[in-house]
């Protein structure tokens, strides 16, 4: 996927989920590639 | 004219697969290639497309640019090319060259009137590049609704994988060190041992219980028993006694009687045969008619010394029904009283012999006479004196033989009163009665002995119970069970019982299993140390609920909802909620946004968003489309003639290559055709290439600068996979 269709499907996920933390949680998951990474990423801002 | 050749590796793990040039080494620059998608022809394309700088160029489509990025990635692909570009009137010549396996760099030559130039980058904006998919919009959409329902998948994997991670972040951080846990699992082993204490100890009061209880049951059973035992001991000797009784009724009794029997039944034949013989001898000295008469003329019935009865035959008859009830009249017929009544007559019958009396109109002398001739001739017997001397004789054994039967009368009474039950009987008779007796008095017997002896089989597990020691045993619950006396009714008590101590055993176990297991984790516990994240327990908690929720969702109603857009001909569920709706207007949304734009003659449409139930594209201008006019080839041919056409005004020298024209019906291909034909004519195409699928084994090329031209096979694809060049490529 080229990184403009990306970003928009980013967008459209982060406009269907309304919870903050799942919002989050999407993001750092398109975001990240492994599992610790998005673990460590989630709790930091906490 | 257009030469190329290449060589292609394309990673396959262990194995690289190698390609090269299917097509001939000299091509036209105009030329259409058909066949099936494995042969290639897309590589080929984006080879030419790279060498044009496709990958730098603004204009080209991103799916295009990473295409060729890709190709070029030397980790991926081993490529090496060489191509020879050159208008129609030769003035211009482009050499292409990518020489290095393991590097992308593309050296280009531009020979212009035999000059040659390395141009390097600045061919993107010295000569044209039109290679484009004129794709069908609408295609283009459902392949993105496509992507997101995959996106939606990825994510959804990606979430299970996120959640998975956390839970086991939660149970490291469980099975890490926590004072506060420590203490809290130390407190839950001292509450667990406290009551699994309490439980062993409930345990062995019920234990206690049933134990009583089934001491009690058998002092019970035992009464119940001993009363029944007393009962059959009773009956046993009973039935001793008769069986005494019986056999000697049947030694005795029943052999005298039949002794006594057999002895009156085997003579009375030979006293009626004696009779009988009495009889005949009667008989022929008192024929019963003649007899008759002459006693009526002699007038002897008034003789006063004796009474004869009214003939003598009936008195025979008469005495043998008497020897016959043998055991009454006839042993009281001591003086013989009939036999010598006979004899009389016969001397009376003598007395008269020399009388004139006539008898039957002969004179009784002439009839004794006669008759005593008759006697000789059919008795041997010399006159009737020895016929009646017969008859005495006869009379005598009569006798004799009335006596002994009277004898055995009498003793046969005699054991008939000692024996009131015994009778005539064999000795197997008698034996076999006196056996079924014997067998059920034995059977009686061992169903006794069974009894008493499954009672005597308690006594022997548990010792034989008092009423003191199952007081003793069952204490204060003694007079809750002391009331009931039926051992049925103590029955149920004892199973409830048993139960009872069944599941304090099973949750003795459990509990136990339980407690070794907070003493395992506990020891485990003091020997590690603190989970960095422990601080974070709480919020990881939150995470992992929300990755289950949205887990939730991504597999359930996104994929639900996606799944029915992407169906052939969608329909608009008549029961939409409104969490569904609005995952359509975003969709709708998203979707617009990725195609941006869609030109039809004369007109570029902004779009807005795409409406799948409506089948509409819908612009920001407020204008709509219906995907069936969006996807027409009119509209697509349209959009690639601007293109091309504003090229040509500009006088630039292009390469045009038109993957994927399938969709484009035969005019529409033909009015392409001509136009880049006309590109030729004006010596501004380098290179025009178009490609379409299909489903042959075979790989076509044709030249296009030729009117009427045919389609050449250029390959063959084999049964086995492999590839047969059909054209001398080099």
């Amino acid at each position: 996927m080229k990184n403009n269709e990306e970003n928009l499907i980013k967008e459209f996920f982060e406009k269907l989920i309304k919870d903050k933390d799942e919002k989050r949680i999407v993001s750092v998951l398109i975001d990240c590639e492994n599992d610790e990474d998005a673990i460590t990423k989630l709790l930091e801002e906490h | 004219m257009f030469k190329q050749d290449y060589t292609l590796e394309l990673s396959r793990g262990k194995i690289n697969e190698k390609y090269d040039s299917l097509f001939p080494e000299t091509l036209p620059n105009l030329f259409f290639i058909k066949g099936t998608n494995t042969f290639g022809k897309s590589k080929f394309m984006d080879m030419i497309a790279a060498g044009m700088y496709g990958h730098h160029r603004d204009d080209m489509p991103e799916s295009m640019k990473g295409r060729i990025l890709d190709l070029l990635d030397p980790n991926k692909h081993k490529l090496t090319f060489r191509f020879e570009l050159e208008n129609k009137s030769k003035s211009v010549k482009l050499l292409i060259e990518k020489k290095n396996l393991n590097s992308d760099t593309i050296h280009i030559t531009e020979i212009i009137n035999g000059e040659s130039h390395n141009i390097g980058e600045s061919i993107k904006t010295k000569y044209g590049l039109i290679y484009d998919i004129p794709h069908n919009p609408v295609s283009r959409i459902m392949q993105l609704s496509k992507r997101i329902e995959e996106e939606q998948i990825f994510m959804n994997n990606k979430i299970t994988r996120l959640k998975g991670a956390l839970d086991r972040e939660l149970i490291d951080i469980s099975q890490s060190l926590d004072p506060q846990v420590l203490i809290k699992k130390k407190e839950a082993i001292h509450e667990l041992a406290e009551d699994l204490s309490q439980e062993e100890k409930k345990k062995d009061y019920l234990k206690n219980m049933v134990d009583g209880l089934e001491k009690l049951i058998c002092l019970r059973l035992s009464k119940k028993y001993s009363a029944q035992l007393a009962e059959k001991k009773r009956e046993r000797d009973q039935i001793a006694g008769r069986k005494t009784k019986i056999i000697s009724c049947n030694t005795y009794g029943n052999k005298g009687i039949q002794r006594e029997n057999g002895f009156i039944t085997n003579n009375i034949p030979q006293l009626s045969e004696e009779i009988s013989k009495l009889h005949g001898n009667m008989n022929q000295l008192f024929p019963k008619d003649k007899t008759l008469d002459l006693f009526i003329k002699i007038n002897i019935y008034d003789n006063s010394a004796f009474k004869l009865p009214e003939n003598l035959i009936d008195m025979i008859n008469y005495s043998v029904k008497k020897l016959e009830s043998k055991e009454t009249e006839l042993k009281q017929d001591t003086k013989n009283e009939y036999v010598d009544m006979c004899e009389n007559v016969l001397r009376v019958l003598e007395n008269y012999e020399n009388t004139p009396f006539e008898l039957l109109g002969k004179p009784i002398k002439e009839w004794i006479s006669s008759m005593k001739k008759i006697v000789y001739q059919n008795q041997g017997l010399k006159n009737s004196k020895e016929l009646i001397k017969a008859s005495r004789d006869t009379i005598s054994l009569i006798n004799a033989k009335i006596t002994s039967i009277n004898m055995s009368l009498s003793e046969l009474k005699r054991l008939k009163a000692k024996y009131p039950t015994a009778g005539i009987d064999t000795d197997s008779l008698m034996q076999d009665s006196l056996q079924r007796q014997i067998i059920k008095f034995d059977d009686d017997i061992k169903e006794l002995e069974i009894k008493v002896k499954i009672n005597g089989g308690k006594y022997e597990t548990y010792g034989k119970p008092t009423v003191e020691n199952v007081e003793n045993i069952l204490k204060e619950d003694y007079h809750n069970f002391a009331v009931k006396t039926d051992p049925n009714e103590l029955e149920n008590d004892l199973k409830y019982y048993t139960k009872q101590v069944e599941d304090a055993k099973i949750s003795i176990v459990k509990k136990g299993e339980l407690l070794k297991y907070l003493k395992e984790q506990y020891e485990t516990m003091k020997t590690k140390k603190e989970h960095p994240h422990k601080k974070y327990e709480e919020r990881i908690s939150e995470l992992y609920r929300k990755t289950q929720d949205l887990e939730k969702r991504f597999i359930g109603r996104y994929y639900e909802w996606i799944k029915l857009i992407t169906h052939v001909a969608p329909k608009k569920p008549s029961n939409i909620s409104e969490k569904q709706k609005e995952y359509y207007e975003l969709m709708s949304k998203y979707l617009a946004k990725v195609v941006n734009e869609f030109d039809y003659p004369g007109h570029t449409m902004i779009l807005e968003k795409i409406d799948f139930f409506e089948q509409k594209l819908i612009g920001t201008d407020g204008k709509w489309i219906y995907f069936s006019d969006a996807g027409s080839g009119a509209n697509q041919v349209a959009f690639l003639r601007g293109r091309i056409n504003t090229a040509m005004q500009r006088k630039q020298k292009m390469v045009i290559i038109l993957d994927e024209v399938a969709m484009m019906g035969e005019p529409i291909l033909e009015s392409i055709f001509e136009l880049l034909r006309d590109c030729y004519n004006q010596d501004l195409l380098l290179l025009g290439i178009l490609l379409k699928p299909t489903d042959d084994m075979y790989l076509y090329y044709r030249d296009l600068l030729k009117k009427d031209s045919d389609w050449e096979k250029v390959a063959k694809r084999e049964n086995n996979g492999e590839t047969t060049k059909l054209i001398g490529a080099k």
